[in-house]
């Protein structure tokens, strides 16, 4: 059987058709929470991005233009979503420290998915928590999702030496953060 | 360009680190939950206000606080202005009445004379009263009868 394409699916969905836009939702949700996941650390946050990625991909359904690149388009409304949230947590953070977390880093709520497991995942989740988003998307979509340096450009709408600068830079920010806990680790061997 | 080995070693340990990491998985009703919000009146409206807009609010609302301060501190200045305009007009009406007072009662002091360097006063009140008498009963000049 041929599976239907994301753009005759997206098709359907311009028209009203929401068992096409299920077949989307169940079709993208595992990827997309995934990378919300390692962006934002938290796989409840996490999930509430993704539901509401899928919620305004079905509002511009009517405007969307097929290209085969569905999931680009979806990890970019997923993206900003997260960047709008940690700007306005970064405005209420100046605005009423009392309220911060001291390091900047999300601490899981109580009853929250824990998405976090052993001492060396905590260390790196924190680190890449503490990168800024720009470095931290093009990092995750690079190393992890392996996107292609033109993907992530057009992705973020910016040119591809700055997104291989920021990839170069987020790396080596996080060798040097990691890099005592490597040493120490070797040390105890 | 002549890569650092440490460098890329750390690279792949970086990359190997990032891969490790648990992914976060969708709940079992992940698509029931996403179709259920799209029947849900839209919420977002307030999240799509422009942020220029958000900011123009931001800074008006500052700027009206700013303001209704400096009224508040103005009109504070003003009241405690008035109440030491208030404080001292009642003290010079007490003094100005302390002065009719002495005006209205009879002056101890007998001008004697004087010139532009001396004036002689004979200060009636400090006279032992027991010790006046009647110029005719008593003479200081020479002590004889008219």
């Amino acid at each position: 059987m041929i599976e239907t394409t994301d753009g005759e699916l997206m098709g359907l969905v311009a028209g009203g058709d929401r068992q096409a836009f299920a077949a989307l939702v169940e079709r993208h949700q595992r990827s997309l929470t995934a990378y919300l996941g390692r962006l934002c650390g938290s796989g409840d946050r996490a999930e509430e991005l993704a539901q509401e990625s899928f919620v305004r991909l079905f509002q511009a359904a009517g405007g969307y233009r097929d290209q085969g690149r569905l999931l680009p388009y979806l990890f970019r409304i997923g993206t900003n979503l997260l960047r709008t949230e940690e700007r306005r947590k970064r405005r209420w953070r100046i605005l009423a420290p009392m309220v911060a977390s001291r390091n900047g880093h999300h601490a899981p709520a109580r009853g929250e998915a824990a998405v976090l497991e052993g001492e060396l995942q905590q260390r790196v989740r924190r680190e890449l928590m503490r990168l800024p988003l720009r470095f931290r998307v093009p990092i995750v979509l690079f190393e992890v999702d392996e996107w292609s340096h033109a993907d992530i450009a057009a992705l973020l709408g910016c040119r591809l030496g700055t997104v291989k600068s920021r990839i170069h830079r987020g790396r080596e920010r996080l060798r040097r953060a990691l890099a005592p806990y490597w040493q120490e680790g070797a040390a105890d061997d | 360009m002549i890569e650092d080995p440490d460098d890329r070693r750390g690279d792949d340990a970086v990359r190997a680190a990032l891969r490790g990491l648990p992914a976060a998985a969708p709940g079992p009703a992940f698509t029931a939950r996403v179709l259920a919000r799209i029947d849900r009146p839209h919420r977002s409206r307030r999240a799509r206000v422009p942020a220029w807009v958000t900011a123009g609010a931001a800074v008006a609302a500052l700027v009206a606080i700013l303001w209704g301060a400096a009224v508040g501190r103005q009109s504070w200045t003003q009241q405690q202005r008035r109440a030491e305009l208030r404080e001292e007009s009642a003290a010079l009406r007490r003094e100005l009445e302390a002065l009719h007072d002495e005006a209205a009662k009879k002056s101890p002091v007998l001008y004697l004379g004087g010139n532009e360097q001396l004036d002689v006063v004979l200060d009636l009140s400090t006279l032992p009263i027991a010790a006046a008498a009647p110029a005719a009963a008593t003479s200081t000049l020479g002590g004889g009868r008219r």
